[in-house]
């Protein structure tokens, strides 16, 4: 009775912390849509943001635009990660770890970088690709222009693929053997068994992970404002972001009002989620032992080696290609001998912002990265294995920072912090703070993900034996779930040293991040050389955090 | 009357009005000596604070600038912070709203001094060298400083437009060769883009922005890109080109082309103002009288960037503004109100027409 009491309010404790990191900022948001100025400043409530927002015609067609773009983008990201992460995980694929670490590379490249090397590559004139099919192949006109709704499509695809990768490789690679085995041993083929069983099973994970990247797709706003103005696209992020940097002042409302259009497409998406998968429960991790099949392929083995390293080439090899090349560079863009220089390396081994936000970024970020899992972990076992009452409410509310796009959480938990009499603003803990805040969504559905494919029954066993709550967590669980969560702090630290958006108003001076500096430095049209070279090492702290992660068992270790 | 009499009235009258005169202007030796007082006082108080933070001011200007600073008066460490006004803005408002302060100096433009002084977040704070600058790059918002000025231009990559081929007014830029051959910032909202096309709009009416809409431009937020494509020859010529940007990449190697058309370039005030109750108010103070004093607009000359001052010579070309006509700049409290219904008006003209 008395260990009973301790976990109900360990779990209220939880319930509690989760709800005042997210509902706090998003009640300052709401209130603010309904406010002529910010809150907390004198103003009126007013119901024009809301007037403004969806009286006009064109926030219509914008949302068509972004149904388009979205929808196109997560179903080419999903099906392209889903047929890798089958690859890697459950077939014998020659040097699968390699390949694997080549697949991910991407989700490291900060986005507006990744953008920049396809504008080298498909600028319709100049386009390097474009060149060499005018000028070596003969083709009369340029094919490819990246200003367009496809260009944003192929930059948007391509950068998800990674993301959504590695949700489905672990759980792939977490599966239960035993099904595939049965559906084997009744004649079905290796595609069949793939398609009627493996899928199914990790059908849970496959829809909330890409359920994640339609809704980071539509936050988004990098992509569409550098490729979509030039070619007068205009999808629901640049309008986002039109309300922020083109109404003066600053239209904060508008922009909250928009946002709530998000939230209310949020629940519909939810409950279509909810309905698809009622009443299907997939244990893949059973007590009965779960070391995956692996799908002898044969000859075809060499196909889907090449398959991969063709995704290498394409999604990572030829756009980075492009920012690496930047960064030896005098003027970015000018690919000549002569331009040729160490200058942009030289100015990030002296210049002490780049070092300050560097420390910042690794101590900071890791920090949030592990407590934020952590915290997840708690919620996940919360929402997943107990019958709290408050565990739906609980998983809703890990939810709800996704109803509103970074920039504008941003201004929420600012004006949140402003408002308590607590000193928080322009301090580290406050970082710590707002990373674990927009942290919880993708933490919470990596461990739920990952803790739903544990049957309860080694816990059961476990109990029956005499083991404590705490010894099963310790000895059965905790094990099981190493590689997921060290997959999650990974997962994690790079969405923190990436984030932008979110974490701009609050990175002060002492607390500048890299992702920040980095995007500060891009606004300046000289820089682009020395945002390069930022990027490069951005890019190889994270690969060199992501094989640490591998060596301590995230992802697990496809045996080669 | 006598004639005694009213020689000694007018006398008397002189004289008083020496005396009211006198108070209104003091004497330029007394002035200097406030000023020299007003230094050194505040010279002596930002040794003990030892640093001063200032937003809106990053490399490649900041080193030199800091460095020179440093020289005239040791043991005052600068840190700076760059990005756009509008972010140090948001930040500026947030630090006082908590009264955690940070920042000493904002640097940006007049839009957001204005909103600045509007919140009363500012210091109440003129340099003495107000009379020395000039008077068409003075702010006339309270509490505002001048401190140098950003030119706005055509820059055109010169590979690809040879001389004779360069546009001598702005009217050149709708001839048909120049039909999708141009970039240019996003002109909406507030910004060096936005600004430079306010001015065109302001000197050659709307019906030039039409014409100039017709020419397929290619629009960006990001300059990076916008330049990196003009070298690449993406585009030839790139018309809300800021003076910096362009003297950057010309060093670099590029070959770019600063352009003056003979009837106007936009040279824009780019301002600064002590942020209210600053951590390192002596700091600050002395800050601002060195950057408007002779030597502060050197220094800042010698980076590139226009001098803000009377008679400081140019470090560039590209700044220099000896007999350069100037384009009608767009500021001011009315005008800013504006800036709404132009990002309308603009996003009508060149985003929903073609």
């Amino acid at each position: 009775m008395r260990r009973l009491d301790l976990s109900f309010l360990l779990m209220s404790l939880v319930t509690l912390v989760v709800a005042f990191l997210i509902l706090f900022p998003l009640a300052m948001l709401i209130y603010g849509s309904f406010w002529t100025e910010r809150p907390g400043f004198p103003g009126n409530f007013t119901l024009d943001n809301y007037i403004t927002a969806y009286g006009d015609t064109d926030t219509y067609k914008v949302f068509l635009n972004t149904a388009l773009l979205i929808g196109a983008k997560t179903i080419c990201a999903g099906v392209i990660a889903l047929a890798l992460a089958w690859i890697i995980a459950r077939t014998d694929t020659p040097c699968r770890v390699m390949l694997e670490t080549l697949i991910i590379i991407p989700f490291f490249v900060p986005g507006i970088m990744e953008a920049v090397g396809w504008i080298m590559l498909l600028s319709p004139k100049t386009g390097t690709l474009n060149v060499f099919l005018r000028e070596v192949v003969g083709l009369e006109k340029s094919p490819f222009n990246i200003y367009s709704l496809w260009g944003i499509v192929w930059v948007m695809s391509l950068g998800s693929v990674s993301f959504l990768f590695i949700f489905f490789v672990t759980a792939l690679r977490n599966m239960d053997a035993a099904l595939e085995e049965a559906a084997a041993a009744s004649g079905a083929g290796p595609l069949r068994t793939a398609v009627t069983i493996t899928m199914p099973m990790i059908a849970p994970i496959v829809l909330g992970a890409s359920f994640f990247s339609f809704i980071r797709a539509m936050d988004a706003f990098e992509v569409p404002v550098l490729l979509g103005l030039p070619a007068k696209v205009f999808v629901f992020g640049n309008r986002i972001y039109a309300a922020i940097e083109y109404d003066f002042p600053i239209n904060y409302g508008l922009a909250t009002a928009l946002g709530a259009s998000f939230f209310v497409l949020m629940l519909g998406l939810l409950r279509v989620q909810h309905k698809l998968l009622k009443g299907k429960e997939f244990f893949v991790i059973t007590g009965k032992g779960y070391k995956p099949q692996v799908v002898r392929l044969g000859r075809f083995k060499y196909v889907t080696f090449a398959a991969c390293i063709g995704f290498f080439v394409v999604a990572t090899a030829l756009p980075l290609s492009q920012v690496v090349v930047g960064s030896f560079l005098r003027v970015f863009g000018m690919t000549q001998w002569d331009m040729l220089t160490l200058e942009n390396y030289h100015t990030i081994v002296t210049d002490p912002l780049v070092w300050r936000s560097l420390t910042n970024t690794v101590v900071i970020g890791g920090a949030a990265a592990i407590l934020t899992v952590l915290l997840c972990s708690l919620v996940a076992y919360i929402t997943t294995r107990t019958k709290y009452a408050g565990r739906n409410l609980l998983d809703l509310i890990c939810w709800l920072p996704n109803a509103i796009p970074g920039i504008v959480a941003g201004v929420g938990m600012l004006w949140a912090y402003i408002m308590l009499p607590v000193p928080l603003f322009g301090t580290l803990t406050l970082l710590v703070i707002v990373f674990i805040t927009i942290g919880l969504p993708v933490g919470v559905r990596l461990m739920s993900g990952v803790m739903g494919q544990l049957s309860p029954e080694l816990e059961e066993c476990s109990m029956v034996h005499g083991a404590t709550w705490g010894q099963t967590f310790r000895k059965i669980i905790l094990p099981l779930l190493k590689p997921a969560l060290a997959a999650g702090i990974l997962i994690l630290f790079v969405n923190f040293s990436r984030a932008v958006s979110t974490t701009i108003l609050f990175s002060v001076h002492g607390t500048e991040l890299l992702a920040v500096t980095l995007f500060k430095y891009s606004q300046v049209g000289t820089r682009l050389g020395l945002v390069s070279a930022l990027a490069v090492v951005l890019t190889v702290i994270n690969v060199t955090a992501m094989l640490v992660a591998r060596r301590l068992g995230a992802f697990g270790r496809p045996s080669d | 009357m006598s004639i005694q009499s009213t020689i000694s009235k007018a006398v008397g009258f002189l004289l008083l009005l020496w005396l009211v005169a006198s108070s209104i202007s003091p004497n330029p030796v007394d002035a200097a000596d406030a000023t020299a007082q007003l230094v050194a006082k505040s010279y002596e108080g930002a040794k003990k604070e030892g640093k001063l933070v200032i937003y809106g001011l990053g490399e490649p200007f900041l080193t030199p600038i800091a460095t020179t600073f440093k020289k005239r008066y040791a043991g005052i460490t600068i840190e700076a912070f760059d990005e756009p006004g509008a972010q140090s803005r948001e930040r500026i408002i947030a630090e006082q709203k908590t009264s955690r302060l940070i920042g000493d100096i904002i640097i940006a433009g007049p839009t957001n001094h204005q909103m600045l002084t509007d919140l009363n977040y500012l210091e109440p704070f003129k340099t003495s060298q107000w009379a020395n600058m000039i008077p068409e790059l003075l702010p006339d918002i309270p509490n505002t400083n001048p401190l140098r000025a950003s030119v706005f231009s055509v820059a055109i990559n010169s590979k690809l437009i040879p001389p004779a081929e360069e546009p001598k007014v702005w009217a050149d830029l709708l001839q048909s060769k120049f039909k999708g051959k141009m970039a240019s910032d996003d002109p909406r909202g507030s910004g060096g883009g936005a600004g430079m096309i306010a001015s065109l709009e302001k000197a050659f009416g709307v019906e030039y922005l039409h014409k100039l809409a017709a020419q397929d431009i290619f629009f960006s937020r990001d300059s990076g890109t916008i330049l990196a494509n003009l070298v690449r020859g993406e585009y030839s010529l790139f018309i809300t080109a800021s003076h910096d940007e362009i003297i950057a990449a010309r060093k670099s190697g590029a070959p770019l082309k600063f352009l003056k058309p003979a009837d106007g370039v936009r040279a824009a005030g780019n301002f600064q103002s002590i942020v209210k109750n600053a951590p390192h108010m002596n700091a600050a103070k002395l800050w601002v009288e060195w950057s408007t004093s002779e030597e502060g607009q050197q220094a800042f000359a010698k980076t590139g960037q226009a001098a803000a001052r009377k008679g400081i010579k140019a470090g560039e070309p590209e700044a220099d503004l000896t007999g350069v006509k100037l384009l009608p700049v767009v500021g001011g409290r009315q005008d800013m109100n504006l800036v709404k219904e132009r990002t309308k008006r603009f996003e009508t003209i060149f985003f929903k027409k073609n």
